[in-house]
């Protein structure tokens, strides 16, 4: 088994006109890894490309060893939850996976003994006989992973996992995967930093379809390092503050507030300096990629 | 084989389910509604022929129904059994379905008394699947069932009012005219062919 | 006014309402009646021979109706019209003795006899005939058989293959006869009481065919009888097609969308009526675009000053509008309450219905009573047209007045289901909790 589980060559992928992805070239080793973007920067399209439903126009893509020209060879490698999740509401959660199971070429045998305790692990025993339409967000986010699990594939392709859940859900969503990393690749995008810094090592910051870091997570933190500010103002002023500064965090209630903002180029005489966090990081990478698209 | 079974049964039982409810009561009425006794060639193809493929309509148009919703759409399709292949499996249960209703309602007449033959079987299985095959193939097009039905019953509207279809019209044997309906089984497997094709490339693009 | 507007552009982007625009404009064009090959004309002495009208004459129609009766009995072969639905009907041993025994008391013949002409090849050696001389018509407005039951069968004329009328028997009692015959056979036949006007058809006269062209001369001006067959063709699919976009227009608020939608200020019964009238409108346009310039072409054909230039529109307004607006609002209601597009099956059963239904009204296909789909399949008949105008303005008001219950019924249905009831799957969810 390569370590290198997805290998992305030049991928380019447009509809019509809008360019999604942008000449990408990512090679995703074994272990947790994140993708980080901000909404319409071509994650899901990337995503839906490696999970072999989309034809690649430019570019080649291959998952462990296989290229995603031929599905059929993918497949069985790969567990994809999409990002708007959804099975058939009329069947119960046991019968959706059976169906699910039976469409990834699993004999029943397989099915009887794997569907339980996929349930059991995802905290779902209980909710077995439950019809879809019935289940809480929660719940069916955990069911989409279940279904991603069922064939026991190598690589898991997850598009926002935590979209829609509370933190709890959430906390316990991430340990779960971070579980999973030990034995599978997880490819887990989303646009919430957090998840990244909970449950990454690598992350791949796309913007614009194009690809404008790739590596440790630390790493991406420390590129901001003296480039993150905290100052105190008055609310008044903190419109006029925002058109000269990118801000990254406001808090404090009363008439001031501390804000915290970049300053990517040079110190900006005043605030005082701060520990950056890697969320200072990706607003600081999209920022920088913004400005070089303009 | 035993794998295509289990999930075209999967199809009739859950997901299929209310169109073939919908056939199924369909077939129920016509004895009820158009009278199947002692009906001579022309009145029974009326039935067989005219009233009976609507069934077909109502099982195929919805073919690809199940997946609308994109995000169960891709779930499926990242699957290994191909889902062009789940489709087709699915449009071979509801043309077995068709043909049992088919015959079932032909054994119903000819014991009736009425003046049936292989050729009534034949017009009512042809012209369900290839209404049917319209309607999906529509439905695929613009991503609508009702564009599907719409397009299906414009056909057989057209074809009831105006008599312009010559051998390929869906009212061969009820108009007297005895030309085999191969015209019309081949043009129903052809768009059946469409359909499975346009949704299948719409949903790889 | 805005939220109207707002409807009619979304209502514009919907391919299924192009769709049913498209299916509109080929179904009247393959009818011919865009424009209608045929003209109105003077009437010539020696065409009355080619048009029958009802004779409403017991003496004419008496004969007639008991020889089709007995026709059907020798066959065993009837058409009738039970729910609307063309129903072919076959009686058992035990009726067709029943009939037997009916028509013994219509023709004064035995049931026996009857019978046994019934099972010989053919049924040829039992046919009796009765000339016109036979029968006398009776002041209280009876018919009495003067002749005798047998003679001389006659090649041509009414009644001529059939079998003799009894002797003295008056028209109340023979319609009560048809009465039972038609329950006989399941209701619908052409042996009903209302449906025995399609017997006894004669020959027009001149002197009538000419009232007949001088009454359209001078009340339709030929554009109000190309309007009257063009609404008959045009209500056979405005009856079924409104429902597709109907159904589709209000399915997209599906339960994704639905909440978004009830959360909104507005109120249900502005969103519904902005949309059922962006639905109408936009759906009647095209009637009226093609009535203008059918309009147009007919001035070009028989002269700008002879022609109406009001009549396709008045008669499109009063025709086919409330088609239009019953059909839509029943949909709109069902779509509205079952969240699903069964409206489109519903409306399809019920427009099959009419379609394969029987004239139930006048012997040339017009039906004038119908709800749905009122026909008038010729060009002209302004007299007959003009003696059911009250049924079919009473139809006509009756479904416009549905329509706007309906559309009461769907606001309703869907201020409910915004204050969270009357929801199917609601039902079902909470019950799967429990």
């Amino acid at each position: 088994m390569p370590e290198t589980m997805i290998e992305i060559e030049d991928l380019c992928q447009s509809y019509g006109r809008k360019v999604a992805v942008d000449h990408l070239t990512l090679h995703i080793p074994r272990g947790m890894f994140g993708l980080l973007g901000p909404n319409g920067a071509g994650k899901t399209t990337l995503m839906r490309t490696i999970a072999a439903l989309m034809r690649c126009q430019q570019g080649a893509v291959t998952v462990c060893g296989a290229s995603v020209q031929k599905p059929a060879a993918v497949r069985p490698h790969i567990g994809y939850l999409p990002q708007d999740f959804a099975l058939y509401p009329n069947m119960t959660a046991e019968g959706a996976l059976q169906y699910l199971g039976l469409l990834s070429g699993l004999s029943a045998a397989c099915r009887r003994a794997r569907i339980p305790a996929l349930l059991e692990q995802m905290n779902l025993a209980e909710q077995a006989h439950k019809r879809v339409r019935a289940l809480s967000g929660g719940m069916l986010r955990r069911l989409g992973i279940a279904q991603a699990l069922l064939h026991d594939p190598e690589v898991l392709i997850l598009d926002e996992p935590t979209a829609g859940l509370d933190p709890e859900e959430r906390v316990r969503l991430r340990a779960l995967l971070g579980e999973l990393a030990e034995q599978k690749t997880v490819l887990l995008s989303t646009h919430v930093v957090g998840d990244i810094e909970a449950s990454c090592g690598e992350v791949a910051v796309m913007d614009g379809g194009r690809l404008v870091y790739c590596g440790a997570v630390e790493a991406l933190r420390r590129r901001a390092q003296g480039k993150v500010y905290e100052t105190e103002l008055s609310h008044g002023s903190l419109a006029a503050f925002r058109a000269h500064h990118p801000v990254t965090a406001v808090s404090g209630t009363g008439k001031s507030c501390t804000v915290r903002f970049l300053a990517p180029e040079e110190d900006p005489c005043i605030g005082r300096p701060c520990e950056p966090s890697v969320e200072d990081a990706y607003l600081l990478c999209v920022h920088a990629a913004g400005g070089e698209r303009q | 084989m035993a794998r295509a079974l289990c999930i075209c049964r999967t199809q009739l039982t859950r997901l299929c389910l209310l169109p073939l409810l919908g056939a199924v009561g369909f077939w129920l009425l016509i004895p009820a509604l158009f009278g199947t006794a002692m009906l001579d060639e022309r009145a029974a193809a009326l039935v067989l022929e005219g009233v009976f493929p609507l069934a077909g309509a109502l099982l195929l148009t919805p073919l690809f129904a199940p997946e609308r919703r994109p995000g169960l759409l891709d779930c499926v399709a990242a699957r290994r059994a191909s889902h062009l292949w789940v489709c087709g499996l699915r449009a071979a249960a509801m043309l077995g379905a068709l043909a049992v209703l088919d015959v079932g309602l032909w054994l119903f007449m000819a014991a009736q008394g009425c003046a049936v033959s292989a050729g009534h079987l034949a017009a009512g299985f042809a012209n369900g699947l290839a209404l049917g095959a319209l309607g999906a193939l529509a439905s695929a097009l613009s991503s609508s069932e009702i564009a599907g039905a719409l397009a299906a019953l414009g056909w057989y509207t057209m074809d009831f009012f105006s008599n312009s279809c010559g051998n390929a019209s869906l009212f061969l044997l009820s108009r007297g005219r005895g030309a085999p309906k191969l015209l019309v089984l081949a043009a129903g497997l052809l768009l059946l062919g469409s359909a499975l094709a346009v949704f299948h490339r719409r949903m790889r693009r | 006014m805005k939220l109207f507007l707002t409807e009619c552009r979304r209502l514009l982007h919907s391919a299924v309402y192009w769709l049913t625009l498209l299916c509109l404009v080929f179904f009247l064009a393959s009818q011919g009646v865009l424009p209608d090959d045929k003209t109105i004309e003077e009437p010539q002495p020696g065409a009355e021979q080619s048009v029958l009208v009802p004779s409403n004459d017991p003496a004419l129609i008496m004969p007639e109706a008991v020889s089709a009766l007995y026709e059907g009995f020798v066959s065993n072969n009837f058409s009738t019209y039970p729910h609307g639905l063309i129903k072919h009907v076959k009686l058992t041993a035990a009726k067709q003795g029943q009939l037997a025994q009916l028509l013994a008391q219509l023709t004064g013949l035995s049931a026996e006899e009857l019978l046994a002409a019934a099972n010989a090849e053919g049924g040829q050696s039992g046919a009796f005939a009765v000339g016109g001389d036979d029968l006398q018509l009776n002041p209280d407005g009876s018919v009495t058989i003067t002749g005798g039951a047998a003679s001389a069968a006659a090649p041509d004329g009414p009644g001529s293959a059939g079998v003799p009328l009894r002797a003295g028997l008056a028209w109340e009692e023979f319609t009560g006869l048809m009465e039972q015959a038609d329950r006989l056979l399941g209701g619908g036949s052409d042996w009903a009481v209302d449906g025995l006007s399609g017997y006894g058809r004669v020959p027009a006269t001149y002197d009538a065919l000419l009232e007949e062209y001088q009454a359209s001369l001078a009340h339709d001006r030929y554009t109000g009888a190309h309007a009257r067959l063009f609404c008959d063709y045009a209500v056979c699919m405005l009856s079924l097609l409104p429902a597709f976009t109907a159904a589709a227009f209000f399915w997209q608020d599906r339960r994704r969308i639905a909440p978004v939608l009830y959360t909104r200020r507005v109120s249900g019964a502005a969103l519904i009526c902005a949309r059922f009238l962006a639905l109408v409108a936009l759906q009647f346009l095209p009637v009226l675009l093609l009535g203008g310039w059918l309009t147009v072409h007919y001035a070009a054909v028989y002269g700008a000053a002879a022609i109406s230039w009001t009549a396709f529109f008045t008669t499109s307004v009063f025709w086919l509008l409330p088609t239009l607006l019953l059909v839509t609002a029943l949909s709109l209601l069902v779509t509205v309450a079952t969240g699903t597009p069964a409206a489109v099956a519903l409306q399809a059963l019920w427009w099959f219905s009419e379609l394969m239904g029987g004239t139930g009204g006048l012997s040339d296909g017009s039906t004038y009573g119908s709800l749905l789909a009122p026909r008038h399949n010729s060009l002209g008949q302004y007299l007959v047209f003009q003696q059911q105008l009250p049924r079919l303005a009473g139809g006509r008001l009756l479904a416009a007045v549905l329509a706007v219950l309906l559309t009461a019924a769907a606001v309703a249905v869907f201020e409910r289901k915004r204050k969270g009831g009357f929801s199917w799957h609601g039902r079902f969810a909470s019950a799967a909790r429990s």
